[in-house]
């Protein structure tokens, strides 16, 4: 795990961990305050509003020369490389905040949705793991067995799917606050934390193999071995839902809209603008 | 996605998916304009063919130096300045060029544009008077309001052109040659023809006048100098709440006129101001001045007018003292049409940025009263000198063909401004710096030709370039006040029982034969014509002759020297249909006098001769013989003096299109290159013209 990941996991845990127990509204409004000010001192930093301006008023500029200048066979011929180079600039200023703050971004938001995106087991509730296999170890050949397993009611499996080379355990979780479980896939052993919580607490419903973008993108548990045969094991947790009045919607839509509209507030009290 | 998708969502996405429907919207019009290009071009082959059309030059690129004198040019000439105009008088034409009568820019541009003499084009001063009234009017448009119309009929405010004829673009329109005309004076309203078009002289400011300034002053004494301007009295605090004030509002209301927020913050330790401009905030620096700052005046619940103005910050201590230019219609968002096609404005807007729109663009009356420094003065005169000519380059690189015309009207008003600092003893400079700004009109100069060499560099070897300027300069050193002289010479009679006011308010119409109005001359109390007129019809000619001699025999009793070069007869002077419209006598004044103050809006109180002490200490308001203009190009003409009123027909010629008849001007032949250059000709008279 890298040092970036871990930083970011000490401070998300600090933020969020300290809301568990409180209402998931406060911790969405906090993540989504936490990303859209690094978005508004992105684009306070990188935003370029006059030459966005200049580029956008450059390419009205020239559909008007068509109008302008329709007369001229040399201006008609030329128009339409023009106006595509003063809209390829047009569109690369307004973006340019954004590229700049992609990576950041996106780092911030991987963790974000690791709290957001999926609630744990429920007691009682059905769980699917899904470890699927590397193309050396054939999913019919390769030897699984369960070599640990508490919390749970009920364990099915392993199924062997060969279209996919996949192995999925049916896991009936219990009345305990974790539920875990070891599996011994050929010789490697791994081990799968499910929480059975209604709290507010960082799932890792995917888990691949330690490449550094792969990190950023799952950044909650430990990666997996380079060399073992399991290449990612995925966990499905229910979606986070909440209520909007009568409506039920995601969690981390409501992240986006909130995190738009703190945007748009920061933005306007600091008299920015993209253009 | 996430990011890009909060990113996208607040309104870079509407902007995105409003550059894609512009895009598609440029795509058919592309297409459109493709499609029916044959039709079009064949349209303008054969209308070329019926006329026999047979062109000798491609393209013909004016550039109008407004007051361009040929004396200093001459002199700098010999002191081996200005090299890129001595290369064109080497290569191809250089000679004076006589100026209209009288020598002032809306009559000498408005006989370029349309090759007659103001007898035919109606445009004799800068000003004409009201027959009814004498109250003073734009010689060059009328204001037509829609007010008091049935609601049917309520289309707005519509603005007449009253320059008569027409100009010769639209000739080479009819042709299928293409125009583009910039900032030429008295092409306001824009009027269409085949080209472009961007309105010069007479262009109003967003206030409807010609020019008018504010001045946010906590200095009571500064606020009584404010002449020209609006002066908003403040109180120096550390955040300053006041006003600026914009366009009438048409709503009524507690306030007469539209206004927008203004915040004045003066910061406790720097020299400088923070402004907040209705919804524009920006810093402004002890004497410095900004750029153009967009404000809007709100009208109602969705209607708003918008303008443009920069921002001098003059004083800070003891006084502070904030100069607001005159608000310029925005190019951009236009209240009025200033362009033909209206977009056009609007284009040069988008791909240059914000530009000076009122006709009167440099802000004379804010030097004259002393809102503004000199070297302020300067600056803004450069930067619209600047803008303008970004704008003449586009439109050289645009166009490979057809008309091209500028007009650049920095020369004009800096010797309007700065002629003191050649003159030793003109009254202005008492008690005034004579030496900090001393080679201001030299180094004009020089920029006029660096710009003249960018000019030449840019167009196409066959194509023809033409320097020209309207007239050309010389001090103004002493006020003629004509009606002062008049009530002496017992043609005009004051009432008594009136106060001394403008506009020939204390005129006793009843008694006086004669009276002077604006820059150029004196009218007569003209029974039939003038509401009240006295002097029958059959005397006029009579009169005019009597008041011509008199004018001549004029002298300035400081030194005994003639006042009046040539007192012109204007019924003999002009030909055509509005002869009668201007002066009966136009006064031809000698070198360093003009009009005073007073008379030209109609006072008649004063002395009869009074010293100019104004910055505005140099002019060109005297006889035309006197200040000649410039014709330079690159090509050489057939030899013998040239007449602004000539270019027109010339141009037409140039094209190959056969001048209309009644132009007064004459088609100068091209000589081939391989002939002996014309060389510079003495100027013809204007009494050798009349002859």
């Amino acid at each position: 795990m890298s040092s970036m990941n871990r930083a970011l996991q000490l401070l998300e845990d600090w933020l969020f961990g300290a809301l568990a127990f409180g209402s998931i509204w406060l911790a969405l409004i906090l993540a989504a305050a936490l990303v859209s000010s690094l978005l508004v001192g992105v684009v306070l930093i990188c935003g370029r509003p006059q030459a966005v301006r200049a580029s956008r008023n450059r390419f009205q500029a020239r559909t008007l020369e068509l109008l302008l200048f329709r007369h001229d066979v040399r201006v008609l011929c030329t128009a339409c490389g023009r106006i595509l180079a003063a809209n390829a600039v047009y569109i690369s200023q307004l973006f340019w905040p954004a590229l700049v703050s992609a990576l950041p971004l996106t780092v911030l938001w991987m963790h974000a949705l690791a709290w957001f995106e999926h609630r744990p087991a429920g007691q009682g509730h059905l769980t699917v793991l899904e470890l699927q296999l590397a193309d050396e170890f054939p999913v019919l050949s390769t030897p699984v067995e369960v070599v640990r397993a508490e919390g749970f009611d009920n364990i099915v499996g392993p199924v062997r799917i060969p279209a996919c080379n996949q192995l999925c355990f049916r896991l009936t979780t219990a009345n305990v606050n974790n539920a875990e479980i070891t599996l011994r896939v050929g010789t490697e052993e791994y081990r799968q934390l499910v929480p059975i919580d209604e709290r507010l607490v960082r799932l890792s419903p995917v888990i691949e193999r330690d490449r550094p973008w792969l990190q950023l993108m799952h950044p909650a548990d430990r990666p997996l071995s380079v060399t073992g045969p399991v290449v990612r094991i995925v966990t499905h947790y229910p979606k986070r839902t909440v209520f909007v009045g009568q409506w039920e919607c995601s969690a981390s839509f409501v992240g986006i809209v909130l995190t738009g509209a703190l945007s748009l507030l920061g933005a306007r009290m600091l008299g920015l603008s993209l253009f | 996605m996430i990011w890009l998708l909060t990113y996208v969502g607040p309104g870079a996405g509407m902007t995105v998916v409003g550059s894609f429907f512009v895009l598609l919207t440029a795509v058919g019009l592309l297409a459109f304009s493709l499609l029916t290009l044959p039709c079009r071009l064949f349209l303008i082959w054969r209308r070329r063919r019926a006329a026999g059309l047979r062109g000798r030059v491609p393209q013909v690129v004016v550039v109008g130096l407004d007051g361009f004198d040929p004396d200093r040019m001459q002199r700098l000439f010999a002191l081996g300045r200005l090299p890129h105009l001595q290369r064109l008088a080497g290569v191809g034409t250089c000679t004076t060029l006589q100026t209209t009568l009288p020598p002032i820019s809306p009559v000498a541009w408005s006989s370029f544009q349309t090759g007659v003499n103001p007898g035919k084009h109606n445009i004799f001063d800068f000003l004409n008077r009201d027959l009814r009234t004498c109250l003073p009017e734009l010689s060059s448009v009328r204001t037509i309001s829609a007010d008091g119309q049935p609601w049917w009929r309520r289309f707005g405010t519509r603005v007449q052109m009253l320059r008569k004829s027409q100009p010769f673009w639209r000739i080479l329109g009819n042709y299928g040659i293409f125009s583009t005309v910039l900032r030429v004076p008295i092409t306001y309203p824009p009027e269409p023809f085949f080209g472009l078009s961007l309105s010069a002289m007479c262009t109003p400011d967003l206030r409807g006048t010609q020019g008018t300034f504010t001045m946010f002053s906590s200095d009571p004494q500064a606020r009584a100098m404010v002449t020209g301007g609006l002066c908003i009295p403040i109180e120096r605090r550390p955040r300053i709440e006041t006003w600026l004030p914009g366009p009438a509002d048409s709503r009524g209301g507690s306030h007469t006129d539209l206004r927008a927020r203004l915040t004045i913050q003066i910061h406790p330790k720097k020299f400088e101001v923070y402004i907040r401009c209705g919804s524009e905030s920006f810093s402004l620096e002890l004497a410095q001045s900004t750029g153009w700052i967009p404000v809007t005046f709100r009208s109602g619940l969705l209607r708003q007018v918008g303008g443009l103005c920069q921002f001098r910050l003059e004083s800070l201590t003891p006084h502070v003292r904030l100069y607001v230019s005159p608000i310029h219609l925005d190019p951009e968002r236009p209240a009025m049409p200033i362009s033909h096609p209206q977009v056009y404005s609007i284009y040069l807007a988008k791909l240059h940025g914000a530009f000076a729109t009122a006709g009167l663009a440099e802000d004379t009356w804010g030097l004259n009263s002393g809102a503004i420094s000199e070297a302020a003065f300067l600056e803004q005169t450069y930067r619209i000198h600047d803008e303008r000519e970004r704008m003449l380059m586009d439109a050289l690189h645009r166009m490979r063909r057809g008309l091209t015309v500028c007009v650049f009207d920095g020369p004009d008003r800096i010797q309007h401004m700065f002629m003191r600092h050649d003159d030793p003893h003109h009254p202005a400079n008492a008690g005034r710096n004579v030496t900090e700004h001393a080679d201001v009109i030299d180094d004009m100069y020089d920029r006029m030709d660096a710009l003249v060499g960018r000019v030449a560099a840019a167009i196409l070897p066959d194509a023809t370039l033409m320097v020209l300027s309207d007239h050309g300069f010389c001090s103004f050193r002493r006020g003629a006040n004509l009606n002062a002289w008049l009530i002496a010479e017992g043609y005009l009679t004051r009432r008594t029982d009136v106060a001394a006011g403008d506009y020939l308010s204390d005129v006793d119409w009843t008694q006086t034969r004669a009276y002077a109005f604006g820059l150029s001359g004196i009218y007569l109390n003209l029974q039939g014509r003038e509401s009240r007129g006295i002097v029958p019809p059959e005397d006029a000619a009579r009169l005019r002759q009597e008041i011509a001699g008199k004018l001549q025999m004029w002298r300035d009793p400081q030194d005994g020297g003639r006042v009046v070069s040539r007192a012109y007869d204007a019924h003999t002077s002009y030909s055509g249909p509005y002869k009668s419209n201007g002066p009966d006598v136009i006064v031809g004044y000698e070198r360093g006098y003009r009009a005073a103050w007073d008379c030209a809006v109609g006072r008649t109180d004063g002395a009869a001769l009074q010293d100019n002490t104004r910055l505005w200490s140099g002019d060109h308001c005297v006889d035309p013989d006197l200040v000649p203009g410039v014709f330079l190009s690159n090509r050489v003409f057939s030899a013998g003096a040239m007449s602004i009123m000539d270019l027109a027909p010339t141009i037409l010629c140039l094209f190959g299109i056969k001048p209309p008849e009644y132009m007064d001007g004459i088609a100068r032949e091209l000589i081939p290159a391989t002939q002996t250059p014309c060389v510079t000709e003495p100027e013809r008279t204007m009494a050798e013209s009349l002859a």
